[in-house]
């Protein structure tokens, strides 16, 4: 087992964020953890990087608790831009190399090579777009077992969207690796999707294989996606 | 490299060049006033080095402040690290930039503080003056002769050095409560540095502490300092998240 959370729960002043979220993802499987602006994602997503402590509950990677050993070998994409802006690209890469001893820095050169980033660039220059591609370089750039993508096509335009989608299911490492992205372009990485969650105010209101959900509820992901945003499906997880 | 000395160094890269280059053109520009008015350079020394002195030594405790953003940390905590190195890095980039204020600082008061008082000094007895550091120091036998007669007015440089190091203290201490308490926002944080700071001074007002020029001060200030860095430190590796 990749990821396993028991009763995770997480409250801010007045709310709670997560409550009693308990699910677990295999290795090499893509998990699509999907739900509207407020369901919880980001605070799931941050919680299993270790970046956020759970009020409740825990969550085992690869049968450690989140720590700085889980850190090891979890890379974590927010939905923001997490590179320092006033980096060059390379020396970011570089930096960010020397956290992790697997790290591949001709894998690191081939990549921004293939997704067109200047490494001589300076980050807080770069669009959106090729801030989404070096997120991409850095999951790819060493061998981590979980990648956490949040939102990863947000506010990027088409072409650019459909290079990080190429590079995301051409360089995960099928079998080895546990990708789990959330995002709310559902349809664009639809056919990759193995697994699936729904998320609502804080909890898992439908679990289960892409595959299996798609053929018992005779729609796409997006299609059931839309279903329970709008409250038609009722609490199955 | 170890994590920590790696932070350091991106630390002092971002915000410690840029200090250090504003500490450089702050004394450039004092030393041009200095030798170009001759003849108005004691007000001019002495209304831009009394202000702008206090300035450079609350500029690293801002520094500090401003490198505490939560919205930027998502890289920094997802790294494998534990979170004091962070924290410690960051602290540690201020103080140096603190430790170049006071040397700056110091050479500044003893080379040209200290010789234009004297200077004016021999005008209002003599009628011409013509005192700089190099003359004054056979007078006083030598160079630290020269020292501990015009100590005071290093002194002055060496307590805002220690007042700056509780500043220091008091703002680490409320950074770590920004990543502990949600609703404690960055309005409330620098509130509460105004307001310990503030009160660290009351109290020693109406306390048999000296404040100011003593040494005990200087000891009060240097526990006072690490005491709260270390309250810090350990409520951001405790507790600090995002």
């Amino acid at each position: 087992m990749l990821v396993e959370a028991r009763d995770v729960a997480k409250k801010y002043p007045g709310k709670w964020a997560l409550d009693g979220v308990t699910f677990s993802a295999d290795q090499g499987k893509v998990l699509g953890v999907l739900g509207e602006n407020g369901a919880g994602k980001s605070t799931l997503f941050r919680i299993i990087s270790g970046i956020t402590r759970p009020t409740r509950g825990t969550v085992a990677i690869a049968g450690m608790p989140v720590s700085l050993e889980t850190r090891k070998i979890v890379a974590y994409l927010p939905d923001i831009n997490p590179f320092y802006e006033w980096m060059r690209v390379m020396e970011q890469m570089e930096f960010l190399a020397s956290f992790y001893p697997e790290w591949d820095m001709n894998k690191t050169s081939e990549l921004l090579a293939f997704l067109d980033v200047s490494p001589n660039d300076r980050i807080g220059e770069l669009s959106r777009g090729q801030q989404a591609k070096l997120k991409m370089v850095y999951a790819f750039s060493w061998p981590s077992r979980l990648v956490l993508m949040d939102e990863p096509l947000g506010g990027i335009d088409p072409p650019t969207r459909k290079k990080v989608i190429s590079t995301l299911f051409h360089e995960f490492r099928y079998g080895e690796q546990g990708i789990f992205i959330c995002t709310h372009l559902v349809s664009e990485v639809e056919e990759f999707i193995e697994d699936v969650l729904y998320m609502k105010k804080g909890k898992i209101v439908l679990s289960d294989q892409a595959d299996l959900l798609r053929e018992k509820k005779g729609k796409s992901l997006t299609g059931i996606f839309e279903e329970i945003a709008e409250g038609r499906m009722r609490d199955e997880g | 490299m170890s994590h920590f000395w790696r932070l350091y160094a991106q630390e002092m890269r971002n915000l410690g060049v840029r200090y250090l280059i504003f500490l450089i053109a702050y004394f450039a520009i004092n030393g041009i006033v200095y030798f170009t008015h001759i003849d108005k350079r004691i007000l001019n020394i002495t209304l831009t080095s009394s202000l702008m002195l206090v300035i450079i030594f609350i500029i690293p405790p801002v520094l500090l402040a401003l490198s505490f953003r939560k919205d930027k940390e998502h890289l920094a905590f997802s790294l494998p690290m534990r979170r004091a190195s962070i924290f410690l890095s960051r602290y540690l980039a201020a103080f140096t930039m603190l430790v170049a204020a006071f040397f700056a600082a110091a050479l500044w008061s003893i080379f040209v503080i200290v010789p234009l008082n004297l200077h004016q000094m021999e005008q209002s007895y003599i009628g011409v003056g013509h005192t700089d550091f190099f003359r004054m120091i056979p007078y006083y036998n030598d160079f630290w002769g020269f020292l501990l007669n015009e100590s005071h007015y290093f002194l002055y440089t060496k307590v805002l050095l220690f007042y700056s190091f509780v500043f220091l203290g008091i703002v680490s201490l409320t950074c770590s409560l920004r990543y502990m308490f949600r609703r404690f926002s960055e309005f409330m944080s620098n509130l509460s540095v105004l307001i310990l700071f503030i009160a660290l001074y009351w109290i020693g007002l109406h306390n048999p502490i000296p404040i100011g020029v003593g040494h005990e001060s200087m000891i009060i200030s240097l526990i006072a300092g690490l005491l709260f860095l270390a309250i810090g430190l350990f409520l951001f590796e405790k507790y600090g998240e995002l």
